[in-house]
């Protein structure tokens, strides 16, 4: 076999390597014919040769490699004497490799077909089979609950649908986000980045939940967990290193927006608490009056009662209201008779030939806008006037509710004359009726709605007194027609908005605020929960374990809160406060730089991922559908 | 063999001509060319009447038949009896070669073979199968029977041959062919026959022993190879090639012409080998390590081997082809330093060799003068280990030294996929054209794929030019059309590359010549995929690199890498 | 850029990088065109082939994926990567373990082969019963050696790389050997060297075969994976982008 005689070019054909058949007797390891298997697959070596007929001869042909013509020759009919019966091809190697890589992508696209849609419909069984061949992987617990009857159709809408449709869903862009919004609202739009409407005019791409909430990753995987990669594909400045960066916080950072309360820490903590005679009113320490244990960011302040009160309580009673003050008369028009039918007699008054008005004022600011009458002009107002204080005189409120009808709205009414008892106008009304003053029959200690000389005076019970909140609400966008009436407004305005003298002192603390642009004034009244400077959040409760200020004293410029919150003396706190624009805003504290921070969120240290301070969604929140009760 | 037994050359056991009888031989004595050669001058064994019996026939052609084609390899010399022929000098057209000179496969050519390409075993497209200008004869045969009706490829058109091409006439008394005979030179023109020719064909073993013991004829051939080869061979020789044509010609007139080894090694070196006799104790040594150098070697033709004495044999260093030289350093070397310098190896006949010896005198007074010391090239046998030249020494026994592609295959990388043997298929219509086995060495195998021979022995005898050296890349392939089947080439072949195949039609239906009721047989062989777009398929084709087709001298074998 | 974590991105490189190692296959079909070596295509084929399982890694970010048909995708995928490097480990180390045995022979004519040296075996053991006399060895090579001649033996322990036919037959050389005489012994030798030699073939035919049984592995589960691989492309489509 090794033989070199084996290697002669009649002895050893060419190796055909492309067969698909081999003989038979060789498969199965018995003696292999010479001629193998014909290209057709048929079995080429039933005969050991194909004679010749040579002129009258049959002629053996058998190969050299086989030995050569054999002795016997071919039978005188042709036949060859070395006949066999026919084997059976068998296929080679590469054929069969062939034929399995055929037939395995077939027993796939079989069982594709299998367990897409020709499972049953009903049975249990057959439905789980039925997704097999499209299911990518189990639902997080929360959803699947969600899912129901719908199956995959509740998220996918291609699912299900003829197979063409199924197909061309291939080429157009998913709609997966309506899915969402099915359950998931936000504060703004679902396809914008931060859910935020941007101004800048830019085009800003459109986000699609799926971008970053992947499902389809077990039941108990957090789809809501994202990492800082996925900020970065948007912004995209790498950051490794919050420290380095992550750039410098605002210059006015936390201190974007004036409070909505004027209080200076400077000069209390500087001045006033310095002051031995109100050392009681002094709180302890910051969290005295600032609610920090449990705050996030925003840091709720305990209420004037728990914290202004014990000083600046006094004051606000103190600030009264003028609503009505009689102003000077030329001339009376008032009937003495009537008004004795009205009042009764009265042993004070003087029978004079010539009137001489009690009162030498102009109208309040109050009246004067609520008429429409100028103030200084009492030819003009006059008998309107007259006419008031003799309805007074009659009817006690009635009178004044139908001067400020024209003004207000009826809820308002009730607002701005609670508490005005009918007998203290009449009473009042009945004196200037007689040109006199009125006299108050004993000091009015417990405030409320009196009539004191030539004035109707309303004094504040305390703080947040409804009353002077509807008027001081009704004077701060008071309006009128004409030049004067805007005039008379303004005077209204100007006097009941005085920080100095403003009835209630409220104005002595509480800002007044145009929010937009041309937009209507407000007062602030309630504590304002600053949110402008983006999205970042802040738990203070999480802090304080570091910072704790309690038992640190307000002084002390370097613990607790100071540590953060760092007093700046010299800052122009009340200018802030002049103008109505809440933004222009000089803090009594520094800004806190990032450098605090860094101390202790930096590489190696505590977390410094994008989404331990900044939220990416706004305001999110579910729908009606998944928090109403169905039951 | 003892002298007594020795009566008469063994060749003539086979007469070139059976059917040569005593009145031929009569008659060709009565012609002044034979008269001219002194019978006297032979020996009684080798008796010159027994030369024109054994060694030589006459063959007739008719007028248009060719006689020889410019390229063939061809061992006989012809003397022209009667008529005329011609011969072409120059250009010719296409046809009158058997070969058919298509060049490489174009683009659409060769993607189609995607399709094209069949299981059916030698599958061919009978139509396209244009029957050329081939006079059937007995196509089969060996070289030496006589053909009464053989087979001839002939010009159809003498007259329009004669006008576009121009000829030389040659008439009666006219010796041609004796060149390419003696030295295993390819035929250098065209010859075909004007009028009816009768040739007076000698085969070159003949021709060989009428040189040898006439000394006219000997001149005569000499002179006449001195005059149309030497000075052209001498003057493309590096070494010579910026001498005048004067000194070109006085070195010529100098050079001795040796020949050493057998002409027919091919035949008989593969029982040589099995029977032992072989290695390079049984070489003829044309120089040995030691002597002095009398003068300078060029090998002409054939394979020389250079080895030294290691060890208690001979250790090759490497061998020699035509074109290279022997003992230029020691010569030089004594030249220079006036001392007499001894040859630094041995050179022995490696089958069959001609040897060219240029006087040493001659050497130092033409050409040492002119030429820079030469680049030393002798390898430093003595201090490598000798497994690294274990492949050399076996590929010299093999005599795979005639080899310029052969098909080497590393044991240690081929994974017997067969994806040579697919792609060999793949650019051949679906047949490969070579076998993925062969001799083997260690871990080397060398294929039975051809190995384009620097000495074709295959081409010797092919009655139609179809076997032919392509002119790019000397190449050696088969034109499939004309091939004829007789199988000279394939018995020739001393490696077994080349096999003959039953042609089937389309359909895979053996074709059979109506006439003899044989099936049509063609010889095919590896052709290096001249045909097509990029270099050969196999090496392509194998992902592990483990085939590459090799010239033993001139890549450094180093174990277990070719590099 | 995408958003989506980047398995849009790597689901693409993944696709590419699978439609390039299944050219190889075609590639090796289209030897007549010149299209690179093919041992290029062999290296590229490999690194890549590692390389995709580092881009499955990163397009799946799991090593076993949930849903039913992204496992079988991930069993599909496993396991040509596994046949893949079998492969290339084999036709790293048998070639050089084929050499050794000092023969070479094509696959194709092995049956051949060893039919005639069964032959060569049977007619040695009737010309010694028939010399001698004795049927000893006849006996005894119908006890075991024809078992062996009948096909390719020890196939597994070729495979592994272990001497156990070798070991086997020396063995029942010495089984017999005690009881022939010196002529008898003589063909047991001549017995045991044909022995040897179809040990060697049947070596060949072994860990020739391996080399290309394997790829009746390799090639089917890549078919697999590629319509499987498609399928996923086009849910990921219609379900997800």
């Amino acid at each position: 076999m090794m033989d070199p005689n084996r290697f002669e070019f009649d002895r050893s054909a060419y190796e055909r390597p492309n067969n698909t058949y081999v003989c038979g007797r060789g498969g199965e390891w018995r003696t292999p014919c010479r001629q193998g298997p014909s290209h057709d697959g048929t079995c080429g070596g039933v005969a050991g040769c194909k004679p010749y007929h040579n002129r009258d001869r049959w002629e053996c042909r058998r190969a050299k490699a086989a030995g050569g013509p054999c002795e016997n020759g071919p039978a005188p009919d042709g036949t060859c004497g070395y006949t066999q019966s026919p084997c059976v091809p068998r296929r080679t190697l590469r054929q069969h490799r062939w034929r399995i890589s055929v037939i395995a992508p077939g027993l796939v696209v079989a069982a594709l077909a299998a367990f897409t849609h020709l499972a049953g419909d009903v049975d249990v069984i057959a439905e789980i089979f039925r997704i097999g061949a499209l299911d990518a992987g189990e639902l997080t617990d929360k959803h699947a609950g969600f899912i129901g009857a719908q199956g995959c159709k509740a998220c996918h809408s291609a699912h299900g649908a003829p197979p063409m449709v199924w197909l061309a869903s291939a080429f157009s862009e998913n709609d997966m986000s309506k899915a969402c919004v099915g359950c998931h609202t936000f504060g703004g739009p679902v396809s914008a980045p931060h859910n935020a409407i941007f101004t800048a005019g830019k085009k800003v791409r459109q986000t699609e939940c799926a971008m970053c909430h992947t499902e389809h990753k077990g039941h108990d995987a957090n789809i809501s967990d994202l990492s800082d990669r996925q900020c970065a594909s948007c912004h995209e400045k790498p950051f490794t290193d919050f420290g380095k960066d992550h750039p410098d916080f605002s210059k006015q950072f936390p201190h974007f927006r004036r409070s909505s309360i004027k209080f200076s820490h400077a000069s209390h903590l500087g001045k006033h608490f310095e002051d031995r005679t109100v050392a009681k009113g002094v709180p302890a320490s910051c969290t005295t009056c600032h609610q920090a244990e449990s705050a996030q960011r925003t840091v709720e302040l305990l209420g004037f009662e728990e914290t202004c009160a014990v000083c600046h309580a006094d004051q606000i009673a103190k600030r009264k209201l003028v609503v009505l003050q009689l102003p000077e008369f030329d001339e009376t028009d008032i009937d003495p008779q009537s008004v004795v039918e009205l009042c009764g007699l009265n042993e004070d008054v003087e029978a004079e030939d010539d009137y001489e008005s009690i009162s030498s004022d102009e109208m309040s600011d109050i009246s004067a806008y609520m008429m429409g009458l100028p103030s200084d002009d009492p030819g003009e107002y006059g008998t309107a006037f007259q006419e008031l204080v003799m309805g007074m005189a009659e009817d006690g409120t009635t009178p004044l509710v139908e001067m400020l009808k024209g003004r207000v709205a009826t809820v308002d009414l009730v607002q701005l004359l609670a508490g005005l008892n009918p007998e203290v106008t009449k009473r009042m009304a009945c004196a200037w009726a007689f040109n006199l003053e009125y006299e108050l029959p004993a000091e009015p200690a417990f405030g409320g709605w009196y009539g004191d000389l030539l004035e109707l005076i309303y004094q504040p019970g305390g703080h947040a007194d409804p009353v002077l909140m509807g008027w001081l609400n009704l004077a701060i966008n008071a309006g009128g027609d004409s030049e004067e009436a805007l005039g008379r407004a303004e005077k209204m305005r100007a006097r009941l908005l005085s920080p100095k003298d403003g009835p209630g002192a409220c104005i002595k603390c509480h800002a007044v605020t145009r929010d937009a642009a041309d937009g209507p004034l407000r007062i602030e009244w309630r504590f304002h929960k600053d949110e402008t400077g983006g999205h970042p959040s802040y738990s203070h409760r999480r802090h304080l374990g570091l910072v704790d200020p309690s038992g640190v004293k307000l002084a002390d410029p370097n613990k607790g809160c100071t540590t953060c919150h760092r007093l700046d003396a010299n800052a122009d706190f009340e200018a802030g406060f002049k103008d109505y624009d809440p933004m222009t805003y000089s803090s009594n504290f520094f800004s806190i730089k990032k450098e605090t921070c860094v101390q202790c969120h930096a590489q190696g240290h505590v977390r410094q991922d994008c989404r331990l301070c900044h939220n990416y969604h706004k305001e999110p929140a579910f729908t009606e559908k998944v928090t109403r009760n169905e039951n | 063999m003892s002298i007594a037994h020795l009566t008469r050359p063994q060749r003539w056991d086979l007469p070139f001509d059976p059917e040569m009888d005593e009145s031929d031989v009569a008659s060709l004595l009565e012609r002044p060319e034979i008269i001219a050669i002194n019978a006297a001058a032979f020996p009684d064994h080798t008796p010159f009447a027994g030369i024109l019996k054994n060694d030589t026939r006459i063959v007739h052609f008719k007028a248009g038949d060719i006689v020889v084609r410019e390229g063939d390899y061809g061992n006989s010399a012809f003397l022209i009896l009667s008529g005329k022929l011609r011969v072409i000098v120059g250009d010719y057209p296409d046809v009158l070669s058997g070969r058919n000179r298509t060049g490489k496969k174009g683009f659409f050519a060769t993607i189609s073979q995607i399709w094209t390409n069949t299981n059916i075993p030698e599958a061919r497209n009978t139509e396209k199968l244009k029957l050329q200008a081939v006079r059937s004869g007995d196509s089969r045969g060996t070289r030496n029977s006589r053909q009464s009706n053989p087979t001839r490829v002939f010009v159809r058109d003498i007259s329009a041959v004669l006008d576009e091409c121009s000829t030389v006439q040659e008439g009666e008394g006219e010796l041609f062919g004796e060149l390419a005979a003696l030295g295993r030179t390819p035929r250098t023109a065209t010859v075909f026959a004007e009028t009816d020719l009768t040739l007076l064909e000698v085969r070159w073993q003949g021709l060989r022993e009428i040189r040898r013991f006439d000394d006219r004829f000997r001149r005569t051939i000499d002179r006449r190879y001195r005059q149309n080869a030497l000075l052209v061979h001498l003057s493309e020789t590096a070494l010579f090639s910026n001498l005048d044509e004067e000194v070109l010609g006085r070195i010529a007139e100098a050079t001795l012409f040796e020949t050493y080894g057998t002409f027919e090694w091919h035949v008989s070196f593969q029982r040589l080998l099995s029977s032992g006799q072989r290695g390079v104790e049984h070489e003829p040594v044309i120089a040995r390590q030691g002597d002095y150098a009398d003068g300078l070697l060029m090998i002409r033709a054939g394979f020389a081997r250079v080895a030294i004495e290691f060890g208690s044999g001979q250790r090759t260093l490497t061998y020699l082809g035509a074109g290279d030289t022997f003992g230029l350093e020691e010569l030089y070397a004594a030249w220079k330093d006036g001392e007499t310098v001894s040859l630094g190896a041995s050179l022995s006949a490696l089958g069959y060799v001609d040897i060219l010896r240029v006087p040493a005198q001659v050497v130092e007074e033409y050409v040492f003068p002119e030429i820079a010391s030469p680049p030393s090239k002798t390898v430093d046998g003595g201090n490598r280990a000798m497994a690294k030249d274990a492949l050399l020494e076996w590929a010299v026994e093999e005599r795979f030294i005639n080899a310029t592609k052969s098909m080497l295959i590393d044991l240690n990388r081929c994974v017997r996929c067969d994806d040579c043997v697919r792609a060999c298929a793949s650019t051949h219509g679906g047949n490969p054209r070579f076998i993925r086995h062969g001799k083997t060495f260690d871990h080397w195998m060398v294929a039975t794929a051809c190995m384009h021979c620097t000495d074709p022995v295959c081409m010797i005898g092919c009655p139609t030019g179809a076997i032919h050296r392509s002119e790019v890349g000397g190449t050696v392939v088969i034109n499939d059309e004309t091939c004829t089947g007789c199988a000279t080439c394939a018995s020739a072949c001393p490696y077994n590359n080349i096999r003959m195949v039953e042609i089937r039609n389309k359909r895979g239906v053996s074709l059979v010549d109506p006439e003899s009721n044989r099936p049509i047989l063609k010889a095919t062989k590896c052709d290096l995929c001249y045909a097509n777009p990029g270099a050969p398929a196999c090496v392509r084709a194998c992902p592990h690199k483990a085939l590459s087709r090799v010239d033993f001298q001139r890549e450094t074998l180093v174990e277990g890498n070719l590099v | 850029m995408p958003l989506e974590g980047s398995s849009e991105l790597t689901g693409y490189l993944m696709l590419g990088t699978m439609i390039f190692l299944a050219l190889f296959n075609v590639r090796k079909r289209l030897s007549m065109l010149v299209l690179g070596n093919a041992s290029t295509w062999l290296t590229l084929h490999v690194v890549i082939g590692v390389f995709a399982l580092a881009v499955y890694w990163l397009h799946t970010r799991t090593i076993w994926p949930g849903g039913m048909y992204e496992k079988a995708l991930a069993i599909l995928f496993y396991l040509t990567v596994l046949s893949g490097i079998v492969g290339y480990v084999i036709q790293r180390f048998y070639p050089r373990l084929m050499t050794q045995t000092g023969i070479e022979v094509i696959f194709e004519r092995i049956p051949l082969y060893i039919s005639e040296l069964r032959q060569e075996a049977e007619a040695l053991v009737l010309e010694c019963c028939d010399k001698t006399r004795v049927d000893t060895l006849g006996r005894h090579y119908l006890e075991s050696y024809q078992w062996f001649f009948s096909r390719p033996r020890f196939t597994f322990n070729h495979i592994v790389g272990s001497q156990r036919s070798r070991q086997w037959l020396k063995h029942q050389d010495e089984v017999v050997r005690r009881y022939l005489n010196e002529d008898e012994r003589k063909y047991l030798d001549d017995l045991s060297r044909l022995a040897r030699q179809k040990e060697r073939i049947d070596l060949h035919y072994t860990l020739q075969g391996a080399m290309k049984r394997w790829l009746l592995v390799h090639i089917p589960l890549a078919a697999a994976l590629m319509v499987l691989s498609f399928w996923h492309f086009l849910v990921v489509n219609v379900y997800s982008l």
